[in-house]
């Protein structure tokens, strides 16, 4: 399976950091969605708040993987968080359109101003 | 590819639903889709693959033919729980988490049809080659 999770080790999230960035690569499905749910509830473990979620190199996206991501966006709301998502390469942004998830989430070109846009924590 | 609706590839649901992606893709390219098109139906056949694997067990298959005019997949299941009526399933909506996955094959295809008989329930997802949307 193609997908993989990466954890921005930018100095600013050292943990337990109330923000942090995860950066996705390849497919996210059925298969590779429970890779992603784990990546998310270490996230929650290490009390973050603010997520971040690069999803510039993520080549496709099905209802599993919209499911997580509104999990996390529910999440994260309970926590007064949320998720912001970055890098909406144009098939992404189709899905995200036609499921009204682009609408539901704060979306950014880049992780970088994502994580500029977040509260100071 | 005779359009007397022969089925023309046929393969089995497994746990790896990018292999099957990659099949269908390959398929549907070679009958004339491209682009959006060919990826959204590779989604919808996606997201049907995905229930059969969530709600009946993972057992089932796809056969894909096609014609001229349409490439057709139907995605079939040995248990029977969908029926005609789910075709209608309604947008849930962002703040529901699960089971968007018939509505968004409506979304993507031109033609979303269930059939349920004694083998089961077999979805049948139909892109038409050209872009003219098809009605009914």
């Amino acid at each position: 399976m193609n997908f993989s999770v990466h954890v921005d080790a930018a100095p600013a999230e050292a943990r337990p950091s109330p923000m942090r960035t995860l950066v996705l690569t390849g497919e996210l499905d059925h298969g590779s969605a429970p890779h992603l749910q784990r990546a998310l509830e270490d996230a929650y473990g290490d009390r973050c708040r603010h997520l971040v979620i690069d999803v510039s190199d993520l080549t496709f996206c099905d209802s599993t993987g919209i499911s997580v991501f509104l999990g996390a966006r529910r999440a994260l709301a309970a926590r007064d968080g949320g998720v912001a998502l970055a890098g909406l390469n144009p098939r992404i942004e189709r899905i995200f359109r036609l499921t009204g998830l682009a609408r539901a989430f704060d979306t950014y070109p880049t992780a970088a101003e994502a994580r500029a846009a977040l509260p100071a924590s | 590819m005779d359009g007397s609706g022969r089925v023309s590839a046929y393969w089995p649901i497994t746990d790896d639903l990018s292999v099957l992606r990659g099949f269908v893709e390959v398929y549907a390219m070679q009958a004339g889709l491209s682009g959006i098109r060919l990826q959204d139906l590779v989604l919808a056949v996606n997201e049907a693959a995905a229930n059969v694997l969530d709600h009946a067990h993972g057992e089932g298959d796809v056969e894909a033919w096609h014609d001229d005019r349409y490439v057709t997949i139907e995605v079939s299941d040995r248990l029977g729980l969908l029926v005609p009526a789910h075709a209608d399933a309604g947008n849930p909506g962002v703040g529901t988490l699960r089971g968007r996955g018939l509505w968004l094959m409506r979304q993507l295809c031109d033609e979303v049809r269930i059939t349920r008989g004694p083998q089961g329930s077999a979805v049948r997802l139909r892109q038409a080659l050209d872009d003219t949307p098809t009605p009914g």
